[in-house]
């Protein structure tokens, strides 16, 4: 575990990703900053939304990049066969990998989400505390999901692609339940396409309860903070056991 | 004819293609608008992605700046005003706790010098007050004067002026209760004027000495008999 960190660590700063996403969120808090300043009131405010929304979108971006070229490059090289042909099972590299890929993330956040509270103007600090704790738990998911990806397709531009509709679709998941339960719809489908919207909600995060902007403001708010802690919980193990049941069934 | 020769044709061909359709699209320019369309509920929870605060703060400051961006000054008069009020009412349900919209509404957009626009804004103001009495109670004061000042419709100010007089505020000041007086007495209702006051000044065991100086003052003055 410690060697697969380490050698995740390396291949995260010789592909400058600290620096690189360091640099990509300080200009959106800077832009952020600028924005605010247009507005009448409530500057400090619109400046930390602002920049908060927007870092939170850049870490998954840039979490799902780095995950899927570096396991790309895992294939290309064979080392993914080199490191299954130890004594080490499947499973266990699986978890390996997310265990060294996480700590690699979690400390790419946390200068990231430190810009947040260096140019939010006014921010409330509990609701801070909650924001930054669900973008982290985002991130694990967010890494579990990119490993899934990427050792499926084994490709970086298809599984950044597909990990990052699968995000989208997740943050949106609970707009087009809401649609599917609506009555009155005049279409013969609607029945046939609620049921699929709904089938498919069943196996989705609720990404959509995470980094909400509004605690920044308002401060935290506990109904949510128990909801993301257990779907992060549960949404972990549940990719990390479908890239394993994947990885089990390729041949190398 | 040669690779080269055929190369030179379909770059000669491909430039003379282009210039035609440069010709024939040069007029089609962006349309700014001024106030687009009010999306609807649906279609701004799509927008959020999950996150109504970030949304609301992008929306608003657009809203703000709509028809002055992109190197343009509108003045207020050719806005539409009822799209206007659509895009408040919107945004309200988004974040009714914010006071950049009202602020907005209430010190930007209630400047235009149509009268009848004006009313937009006031009715946005009532309905935020409503949402939270205690906290947005000013914003139904600012109501009241843009009714009475700006609109020049006394009987619509004295109807907001006595819904913020009703309003279960204990903390409200007393300037605020006391606007539905001097309105009633601009209409001609000195009586009704007086017996307000007079509930007021009696009502209230906690007024200062000089806010009863005023209200006695008023009462023997421009309320007198």
């Amino acid at each position: 575990m410690r060697a697969t960190f380490r050698y995740v660590l390396l291949t995260a700063l010789r592909d400058r990703l600290f620096a690189g996403l360091f640099a990509v969120g300080l200009l959106a808090v800077l832009t952020s900053s600028f924005l605010g300043d247009a507005a009448l009131v409530e500057r400090g405010e619109l400046t930390t939304v602002f920049a908060a929304a927007s870092v939170r979108v850049i870490l998954v971006l840039g979490i799902v990049l780095f995950v899927g070229f570096h396991v790309q490059r895992l294939y290309e090289s064979r080392e993914i066969e080199a490191i299954l042909s130890r004594p080490l099972s499947r499973e266990g590299f699986v978890l390996s990998y997310w265990l060294g890929l996480a700590a690699v993330a979690l400390l790419l956040a946390v200068p990231v989400l430190a810009l947040v509270a260096g140019a939010a103007g006014r921010v409330d600090g509990a609701g801070f505390l909650w924001w930054s704790a669900s973008v982290l738990l985002e991130v694990l998911i967010v890494v579990a999901l990119a490993l899934f990806c990427s050792l499926t397709l084994e490709r970086a531009i298809p599984s950044a692609l597909a990990a990052l509709s699968f995000y989208t679709l997740a943050r949106m998941m609970s707009f087009l339940t809401a649609i599917a339960d609506r009555p009155g719809m005049d279409n013969e489908l609607h029945p046939l396409v609620g049921w699929v919207v709904k089938a498919v909600s069943l196996f989705m995060p609720r990404l959509d309860l995470f980094g909400q902007t509004a605690w920044l403001v308002y401060g935290p708010d506990a109904a949510f903070g128990l909801a993301v802690a257990g779907q992060a919980a549960i949404y972990v193990p549940l990719l990390l056991a479908a890239a394993m049941f994947d990885l089990r069934r390729k041949r190398f | 004819m040669n690779a080269r020769r055929l190369s030179q044709a379909m770059l000669a061909g491909a430039f003379a293609l282009q210039a035609a359709f440069w010709w024939n699209t040069r007029d089609m320019r962006p349309d700014f608008g001024l106030v687009p369309p009010v999306p609807t509920p649906e279609a701004m929870d799509a927008l959020g992605f999950g996150d109504r605060q970030a949304l609301y703060r992008v929306l608003a400051l657009g809203i703000q700046n709509t028809g002055d961006d992109g190197g343009r000054f509108t003045p207020l008069d050719r806005y539409d005003y009822v799209r206007l009020g659509g895009w408040f009412m919107a945004l309200d349900g988004l974040d009714p706790v914010s006071d950049f919209l009202p602020v907005v509404a209430g010190y930007h957009y209630s400047n235009t010098p149509k009268r009848a626009d004006i009313l937009h804004v006031v009715t946005y103001l009532r309905h935020h007050a409503r949402f939270d009495p205690k906290r947005n109670w000013r914003w139904l004061a600012h109501g009241v004067y843009l009714a009475k000042h700006r609109m020049r419709d006394q009987r619509l100010a004295l109807e907001l002026a006595r819904e913020l007089t009703d309003l279960d505020v204990p903390d409200m000041p007393t300037w605020a209760r006391q606007m539905q007086v001097f309105i009633l007495a601009d209409l001609g209702e000195n009586e009704a004027a007086r017996a307000l006051m007079l509930a007021l000044l009696k009502g209230d065991p906690n007024l200062s000495p000089e806010e009863r100086n005023f209200m006695q003052h008023v009462l023997t003055t421009r309320l007198a008999r």
